[in-house]
């Protein structure tokens, strides 16, 4: 028997059900744009509350919050403006291909890798 | 529907476009479209008499016994004739597959081939063209490598050593006693220049000094090069080889425009490489 075999969180989706799902951007996070154009997203992130504690006992800020930033590239910018509501992640690898002129599997492993960054960070959520 | 050119490791074939490279090994190829696998090639060079019978055995172990050698059709013999061939087919409960054993008496290569489908009339087709674009080795002392968009010749004496394939970055490490060439790939470009330009990314990326790097034209694009040859005074040579440096080094990396790609080739050994042959490789190294 497996003692620490890793836990199955839900229901696997197949690459297609995953290509056509829609990342949604999420209501807390704010995006600025830098003079050169990339996109440098802030967003809140929880702390746990005994890491809140000891924060709050070095003088730090009590309200168990803090803001968290994210530099976006070029690419990442790109992947991001395409995020619209309305494209399916698949639409998403066909427009930043066909705009970036890349191969298209290189251009599928890139999205979406950075798509299950955004996804891990709270950043998207797919609908 | 189109088709394209897969060349890897002394084999090519031809292949509907829609087919993925989808795992790669130095001498293993796995395509599959949306529906899954379609199409698996493994190959070894045999040194001595080749067994049909032992080969088709081992297949069977990793398939639980549900191996059976098969007739071929007709239209495959007439196709694999430069070939001995030994059909088979297996079927498991979700999937199956449709393939052949084939030995190559010039090469010494022995190659499975196998279709992962119930193949219809059309696909039928789909096989046959398959295989009849199938080469295990080249006529002349250049092997051809084509895999994803990069394409480029490399001669016969040059084995594959190492490979990279990484979402933006390309990789390929031939060997020939102690010389080595390299086939670098980099996209998008125009992502990777717009902070800078060539000759800033190759200081980057290779890692020597903006300096010594010669701006150049390349049949058309801007490119960069840089060189270093050991002096020839037998001091020099020894203290390099002592410090493991090569006695020669070389790159040259160029923009393609309208690909939006960086290519690059870099050369090292005990010798100095021609440089007919490092432009001969340059040249025939593209993106397709």
């Amino acid at each position: 028997m497996k003692v620490f075999r890793k836990k199955r969180t839900g229901e696997e989706i197949s690459r297609f059900e995953a290509l056509n799902c829609i990342p949604v951007k999420s209501l807390q996070v704010r995006e600025t744009r830098g003079e050169t154009g990339l996109v440098l997203l802030c967003y809140p992130i929880e702390i746990r509350s005994w890491i809140a504690g000891w924060i709050r006992r070095f003088g730090g800020s009590s309200d168990g919050g803090r803001i968290k930033k994210l530099q976006l590239d070029e690419l990442g910018t790109a992947v991001w403006d395409l995020l619209d509501g309305s494209r399916s992640v698949g639409q998403v690898i066909q427009h930043f291909t066909a705009m970036q002129r890349l191969y298209p599997k290189e251009a599928t492993v890139a999205v979406t890798l950075f798509l299950r960054e955004l996804g891990r960070r709270g950043l998207i959520g797919l609908r | 529907m189109p088709w394209r050119e897969i060349a890897w490791n002394g084999v090519r074939f031809s292949t509907p476009e829609l087919w993925e490279v989808v795992k790669i090994g130095p001498r293993y190829l796995l395509l599959a479209d949306e529906g899954g696998p379609a199409l698996e090639i493994k190959w070894e060079r045999i040194k001595g008499r080749f067994s049909h019978r032992t080969a088709l055995k081992r297949l069977n172990s990793l398939h639980r016994d549900t191996v059976q050698e098969s007739p071929l059709p007709e239209e495959w013999k007439k196709i694999l004739g430069d070939f001995t061939v030994t059909g088979f087919s297996w079927q498991a409960k979700t999937k199956g597959a449709r393939g052949a054993i084939l030995h190559c008496s010039t090469c010494g290569n022995a190659t499975l081939i196998q279709f992962f489908r119930d193949f219809s009339a059309l696909s039928h087709e789909t096989c046959h063209r398959v295989l009849s674009s199938f080469q295990d080795h080249s006529p002349d002392n250049r092997v051809l490598w084509s895999i994803f968009d990069i394409r480029a010749k490399i001669p016969a004496e040059y084995r594959l050593v190492q490979y990279r394939f990484e979402a933006g970055r390309f990789e390929l490490h031939f060997g020939s006693e102690k010389q080595q060439i390299t086939l670098y790939r980099w996209g998008p470009a125009s992502a990777l220049l717009a902070n800078g330009s060539l000759l800033a990314f190759a200081a980057k990326t290779i890692r020597i000094q903006g300096s010594e790097w010669r701006p150049l034209t390349w049949i058309g694009h801007h490119a960069v090069q840089w060189e270093k040859s050991v002096p020839g005074d037998l001091w020099a040579r020894c203290r390099e080889r002592m410090m493991g440096k090569p006695h020669f080094q070389w790159f040259r990396l160029w923009h393609l425009l309208h690909e939006n790609r960086i290519l690059g080739v870099g050369a090292k050994g005990d010798k100095t490489f021609q440089s007919e042959l490092l432009d001969m490789i340059c040249t025939q190294y593209e993106s397709l």
